[in-house]
């Protein structure tokens, strides 16, 4: 489907995707192995100033546990908005050039924030039962078993999964993604507990002085302890509920699917250990993405298998079920909503499942929605990233059987099968069943927004697929029942209620809840995309209204989550909900109006997400560049780096369960009665807020229900998104000149803004590719790179946009200044300083790992980085707290970009002033 | 698969049979017809065969097919087949180091897997320094006396799983003991030195063999701590008549004065005892521990030629006779069954110390048990606590008294996967045990007025002392609580075998009875 959609830049994106993979560039941050390799690594970058978009809020933090279903919901969502997010809104040309706080919010933390739960939650911090044991591993070792005994030597000897994970795969892994080793510790889970308490259980040390017993690498590595090392990593085993709650572990598969399709979206080259010096081609974005994804792809697929062939029901006990031949009408089999396993943990044996429990046999919709959402989006992935999942692997250079998609598909057809026999009461979704009272007869906002979304995501997988047209067209049947079923109940005001009855629409609950509201512009919106009935986009911008009239709140920049209430309740969930809500609504808007979105985007997410608390701690991919040793809030944002966080050592970054705002100050009762932490941000440095407030917010952000005429408007194609789906775009305007060329900014300033992010300040790479080879290619082949992007590259078509009439996010002037400056003869010499590791004069502060990395590898391994070390960067670069943003870095449009003329740049001499946000 | 080969190697053994027999013309004749039936026939099975491989030609297929009815692994119970292949994925399934030496755990075996251990404890009881009596060490009995003791036990462990809710994780266990007791010195009853009951025996019996039933409640992996209960019936395959004597003597001396009344008073129970024919001779006073004397005591009475004519000099240490020889009668010998008579009618040793109770007795105990990894403030180590109680029935006039038992344990691995430190702390206590019937008492008496009027024991005037036996209840051999300290090191060169080596030092000393003042252990466990 993407091919299909994307051929007119396909042949010049896979030119130079050729071009650029076979780049020696040595860029980022830098991993010595054992064997003298130098691996690149995606490392953490400068903070830019977000004080334009904070502003002081009193908030406490009621919980500060982790719960696996709400909270891997929201990294769910928040991973659409990040970086996979960021690109669409490239590509879909929307104003978010210039926007270098909403790129890092976005692109960054969203990104980064959503990561943080796979790499601590899902693996450092022991919150499953380890992957060791899946079933996967368990048939391996059958097989394996089966093999040495008949036909090699004829011996009686067992492989134990074990020894097929140490033996058998992780060399190949190591082998085909080039990196090293798998981090100390690492609790590879599968089958996610219930909720965990984030506080790490030792002490994280940030010097260099990893030890690796397999090879007897001491240290030396560029890297600190705490990057390889889980160790003290761990959460408190003490204070978790083990339950399996079954949406949990779903959308936690829907995590793990996303995240290795991303990690698998391109090969890189580097020196493998059995290349003899030789780069190859290996599969991930890197190294360490290579192996992450293997990783999250065997977690998913063993979590898919264990749920497939244990933790189904027939009401009465737990059974296996066939898929590919299972029918309702034969006997429901169906997952219930929640399994309580005994676990079996002895000595330093990860722990494992030694039996499982029916703990609640009830069918919950979420919990069905999930599996859907989850299982379609890894089959998706297995055949979508067709070098990591192959026919027969390993020996077929894969790393995964492709067949492993197949398992996935037959699991998502199954749980709708259920769902339409179990949830339904004439096609509208019903919330519960149970094995007593069958069918239940409401359903919750929640519950059906999460089931649209799913059938959405599934019937654009298997037509991407070309398969199962049936259950594609029966889940679009399905997604415009309940979205006409929303129409039906929704109030004038555009509200919804917490919950229906579903046979007369009555309401249920309270209808001044914003979750609500933001899950029924997700469904509507879905409903939208796959019908196209622009009347379930009206109604949707009803609701999005109603929400910035009577929810939103200026001063402190959040929402409220009741609307009359003075106290904001957030959890995780709101936080998904309201990400999903408001990024959906963006591509439900004409480009040309979507400014004031994009900037409310990043106020709330300052201040809902950062400001209160909710997000605990950080480490250096998001701001902490000094990785604790400095103030233990280097970026000066509010949010402490994870081993200085809450608790005796830290506390890992992941969303806090429950943070109340408080907008009724002193006065207000129902804040003071929640017991929890005051969250002071100024705890460990300074945070600047100087936001000012914005008079005419709401009258900027109110969308018209239906689109309106208005000169220039041109009809759009259908964009397909990073993940696969397409959908309509609102007919816009295209740019005629540039806000870059109005305002008339340099090269750098542009690249600085826009670019800066991705490939560092002198072009040294960081999420993106280092810059030299492109520096000295020619203008327009540079110029087609930055216009039409690197699809395999994840670099997004800044000129080209959707490929429809109304083009890029940049115009070809200002990509034309942006090579210009990148190819001038300053910039190459910053560059190549750069990567020997100068701090160069004006370098903003940048993470101190990339230095350390370049000493390292300069001295083959033998330095020894501590905290010494990170001082005398510390010394050479201006406090990244006190940073401030250039005004070329955050410009809200006072006018449409379309609307700009060159005449505007000429209106006044402060025009930049007037232009800025600020 | 398995069919083609079963049907490839059948025609090649009717073949070979035939080739066997190539000379019978018969069978030679019938070679063609078999082998064709037996071609047509292995070519059906082998139709078969790849029919049935086709239906899982696709890879998926065994994806599809785990947990279910025609699933390859563990058929449609995958989850109890992965537990059955614990023992192949986890070579000890309790860890070697982490496990205490001696004292109990809260880990149970895998389903399928056995474990044997063979371990022998050695300690040595001396009487002036392990018998106890209100706390303080009884020297007046058993400072002459010495206990050796061997004891090897033999467990075999297995564990298993019901496979239903609440009937998960259990291990069964056999406990055979084998007690090889030697006994040497001295016992004064009552604490009297005057008679010193000796006595050089041994015993070697099989103990009662125990049947325990654990399970585990709580694992590590859902709470803060494992915890597994224990059930147990111990069969009286035991001995519980073991006694001592039969190569010991006992001498008796004259109790040198307090005053000459109180030896008076003893050799007028002598005389007297002689005289009614209780005693006899002075070397009947031994009768039935005394085998060279007892054709002596067993000859004519007095005046028929016998021994007894009259009390008579000899190899005796006292001499019978005084002034105040007719006062008392004391009843029936208190000596004659044996050196522990004073325990039972039959001369058997004490409770405590015979292998068996000879009784089926129960037992209950719960053990909790908490790791801790390497990031803990302990570090790697394992830390167990717990209780057990046994429960034993009064038996033959004799109450052993139930027991509990109270351990606290950290073991801690201190290098790499081989070598472990276990500290413990266990205690006992043991109830009163209590055995039916009287016994007179020898007692020095001081004599009051009281006494003087009912001629006790020959009282003459109040302040005299005099020589008695006194008839009461039978004591108690043991009580109270004993506590011990008990450091081991544990060696496991493979995580499928062990070795323990302990010594169990005594800190807290019981109320009564023996309690060793160090115990040495050792044990070597296999897994398999």
């Amino acid at each position: 489907m993407i091919n299909k959609q994307n051929h007119h830049y396909w042949f010049l994106s896979v030119l130079v995707s050729v071009m650029l993979i076979s780049t020696n560039a040595s860029a980022k941050n830098l991993l010595y192995t054992p064997d003298g390799r130098v691996l690149n690594l995606k490392g953490g970058v400068t903070q830019p100033d977000l004080s334009l978009y904070r502003s002081p809020i009193e908030s406490k933090i009621v919980d500060r546990r982790f719960y696996t279903n709400d909270a891997t919901f929201m990294a769910n969502e928040s991973f659409k908005f990040g970086m996979e997010g960021y690109n669409d809104f490239v590509k879909g040309a929307y104003p978010i050039a210039y926007k270098r706080a909403f790129q890092w919010v976005t692109a960054r933390e969203m990104y980064f924030y959503a990561r943080y739960l796979l790499d601590f939650v899902g693996g450092r911090g022991h919150a499953g039962i380890h992957m060791l044991h899946g079933p996967y591993w368990t048939m391996q070792s059958q097989r394996h078993s089966a093999y040495n005994k008949y036909r090699r030597d004829r011996s009686e000897r067992k492989f134990s999964n074990k020894d097929i994970l140490l033996g058998f795969y992780l060399p190949l892994v190591y082998q085909r993604t080039g990196f090293p080793r798998v981090f100390e510790d690492l609790q590879l889970t599968y089958l996610q507990y219930q909720s965990v308490d984030p506080h790490f259980t030792g002490e994280l040390d940030n010097s260099d002085s990893f030890e690796d017993v397999m090879s007897g690498k001491k240290g030396g590595w560029g890297q600190p302890n705490a990057y390889f090392n889980d160790h003290p990593q761990r959460f408190d085993h003490d204070k978790m509920d083990t339950t399996f709650d079954m949406g949990g572990i779903a959308q936690f598969i829907k995590r793990r699917a996303q995240w290795a399709d991303l990690f698998f979206h391109s090969n890189h080259e580097e020196e493998s250990e059995i290349s003899k010096g030789v780069k190859v081609s290996m599969l991930g974005n890197d190294a360490e993405e290579g192996m992450r994804g293997w990783g999250l792809s065997m977690g998913a697929f063993n979590a898919i298998l264990a749920v497939k062939s244990t933790m189904f029901t027939d009401g009465k006990k737990l059974l296996g079920i066939n898929p590919t031949t299972y029918d309702p009408a034969q006997g429901l089999r169906y997952i219930p909503h929640k399994v309580e396993p005994n676990i079996f943990w002895v000595g330093d044996l990860p722990e494992r499942n030694w039996s499982l429990d029916l703990e609640d046999n009830s069918s919950q919709l979420w919990d069905q929605a999930s599996w859907i959402w989850g299982t379609t989006a890894y089959a998706t992935t297995a055949h979508r990233r067709s070098d990591a999942f192959t026919d027969n692997p390993p020996v077929d250079g894969g790393l995964i059987e492709r067949s492993s998609g197949e398992v996935a598909e037959a699991m998502a057809n199954t749980v709708l099968k259920n769902v339409q026999a179990m949830h339904t009461v004439e096609g509208v979704f019903v919330s519960q069943w149970t094995p007593e009272e069958g069918t239940g007869e409401s359903v919750s906002m929640r519950d059906m927004t999460m089931m649209m979304v799913a059938l959405r995501d599934m019937e654009q997988s298997w037509d991407a697929i070309d398969k199962y047209p049936k259950v594609a067209e029966s889940a679009r049947a399905l997604l415009e029942k309940n979205a006409r079923f929303l129409l039906k109940v929704q109030q004038a005001d555009g509200s919804f209620y917490e919950a229906y009855k579903v046979s007369n629409g009555n309401t249920i609950g309270k209808n001044d809840l914003s979750a609500s509201q933001w899950a029924g512009i997700r469904a509507l919106l879905a409903g939208y995309f796959t019908t196209k009935d622009p009347v379930f986009l009206s109604a949707a911008r009803k609701t999005f209204n109603l929400l910035n009239q009577s929810y939103w709140v200026e001063k402190q920049g959040v929402y409220r989550s009741r609307k009359s209430d003075d106290t904001v309740v957030i959890t995780p969930y709101d936080i998904g909900i309201t990400l999903a809500g408001m990024r959906e609504m963006i591509f439900a808007t004409p480009t040309y109006l979507a400014d004031a979105q994009l900037e409310r985007v990043t106020r709330w997410w300052v201040q809902t997400v950062n400001q209160s608390g909710a997000i605990q701690s950080e480490t250096n991919r998001t701001g902490e560049i000094y990785t604790g040793f400095i103030t233990g809030d280097d970026d000066g944002d509010g949010i402490p780096a994870a081993s200085k966080a809450d608790g005796k050592y830290g506390i890992a970054p992941v969303i806090a369960g429950k943070v109340v705002i408080n907008l009724g100050g002193s006065t207000n009762e129902s804040f003071a009665d929640y017991s929890g932490d005051i969250h002071n941000p100024n705890q460990r440095n300074t945070v600047r807020s100087t936001y000012q407030y914005q008079a005419n917010s709401l009258q900027e952000i109110l969308l018209p229900l239906t689109n309106q005429k208005v000169p220039e408007l041109v009809e759009r194609n259908p964009m397909t998104r990073e993940d696969g789906t397409t959908i309509p775009l609102q007919p816009s305007k295209p740019i005629k000149v540039g806000l870059g060329t109005t305002l008339n900014l340099s090269g750098q300033e542009i690249y600085e803004a826009n670019c800066m992010q991705c490939h560092g300040q002198h072009g040294e790479g960081m999420d993106g590719l280092p810059l030299d080879k492109m520096s000295d290619s020619p203008h327009a082949v540079m110029a087609a790179i930055a216009s039409s992007g690197i699809f395999n590259g994840f670099m997004p078509p800044w000129g080209m946009g959707n490929n429809d009439a109304v083009g890029g996010t940049l115009t070809s002037a200002e990509i034309d200044k942006i090579v210009d400056y990148v190819q001038s003869e300053p910039f190459k010499s910053n560059f190549e300083k750069s990567q020997r590791g100068e701090v160069l004069e004006g370098a903003l502060p940048k993470d101190v790992w990339f230095y350390l990395s370049r000493e390292n590898v300069a001295a083959k391994g033998k330095k020894i980085s501590n905290g010494d070390d990170v001082r005398r960067f510390y010394e050479k670069h201006i406090d990244p707290a006190k940073m401030e943003a250039k005004s070329s870095e955050n410009i809200k449009r006072v006018k449409p970009d379309s609307d700009l003329s060159i005449s505007d740049g000429k209106l006044s001499s402060n025009i930049r002033t007037e232009l800025s946000y600020h | 698969m398995v069919m083609l080969y079963i049907s490839v190697v059948g025609t090649f053994f009717v073949i070979f049979i035939l080739e066997q027999y190539k000379k019978s013309i018969v069978l030679g004749l019938a070679k063609i017809p078999i082998m064709f039936c037996t071609g047509v026939f292995s070519f059906l099975i082998m139709a078969g065969s790849v029919q049935a491989d086709e239906k899982e030609s696709k890879a998926v297929d065994r994806f599809m097919t785990l947990g279910t009815s025609s699933g390859k692994y563990g058929g449609d119970d995958f989850e109890s087949f992965e537990r059955k292949e614990i023992k192949t994925q986890i070579k000890t399934f309790i860890p070697p180091l982490l496990r205490p030496a001696f004292t109990q755990h809260a880990f149970v075996l895998p389903p399928n897997v056995f474990s044997v251990s063979l371990s022998h404890r050695y300690t040595e009881i001396k009487g002036d320094r392990d018998f106890f009596k209100n706390g303080d060490i009884n020297k007046a009995t058993f400072g002459d006396f010495t206990v050796n003791r061997h004891l090897t036990d033999f467990d075999l462990f297995y564990g298993f799983d019901l496979n239903k809710k609440y009937l998960h994780g259990f291990t069964l266990r056999v406990n055979i003991p084998y007690f090889d007791t030697k006994t040497n010195g001295a016992v004064h009853p009552n604490g009297q030195q005057f008679i010193g009951l000796e006595n050089a025996g041994s015993s070697q019996s099989i103990g009662d063999v125990g049947i325990f039933l654990k399970k585990k409640l709580l694992d590590q992996g859902n709470s803060p701590f494992g915890l597994a209960v224990v059930g147990a019936v111990f069969v009286p395959t035991g001995s519980h008549n073991d006694s001592f004597g039969s190569n010991g003597r006992i001498t008796a001396s004259r109790p040198q004065p307090p005053n000459l009344v109180a030896a008076q008073g003893f050799d007028a129970v002598q005389k007297a005892n002689v005289k009614n024919g209780t005693w006899g001779d002075g070397r009947c006073f031994f009768h039935n521990f005394n085998a060279g004397h007892r054709e002596l005591c067993d000859g004519p009475a007095d005046g028929l030629g016998g021994a007894f004519g009259a009390p008579a000099a000899g190899p005796l240490s006292f001499a019978p006779g005084g002034a105040n020889a007719d006062n008392a009668f004391v009843g029936d010998f208190p000596f004659n069954n044996g050196v522990f008579g004073r325990f039972s009618g039959d001369g058997r040793l004490p409770s405590t110390l015979q292998a068996g109770t000879g009784t089926t007795s129960f037992m209950l105990g719960a053990f909790l048990t908490r790791q801790f990894d390497s990031a803990s403030l302990l570090g790697r180590g394992a830390a167990h606590l717990g209780f057990n109680h046994r429960f034993v029935s009064k038996h033959d006039g004799v109450d052993f008294g139930d027991t509990t038992t109270f351990f606290a344990s950290l073991v801690k691995p201190v290098y790499g996967d081989f070598l472990a430190v276990d500290l413990s702390f266990v205690g006992f206590y043991h109830q009163s045990d209590s055995y039916d019937g009287k016994i007179p008492e020898p007692e020095i008496h001081t004599c009051d007025a009281t006494d003087i009027v009912n001629s006790v024991g020959g009282c003459a005037q109040a302040g005299d002392d005099v020589f008695i036996f006194d008839v009461a209840n039978r004591p108690s051999f043991s009580a109270g609580f004993t506590g011990m300290i008990a450091p081991s090191l544990i060696f496991s060169p493979d995580p499928q075998y062990r070795m323990t080596l302990s010594g169990l030092f005594r800190v807290v000393d019981p109320y009564l009875g023996p309690a060793p003042n160090w115990v040495v252990r050792a044990a070597l466990e296999y897994t398999f």
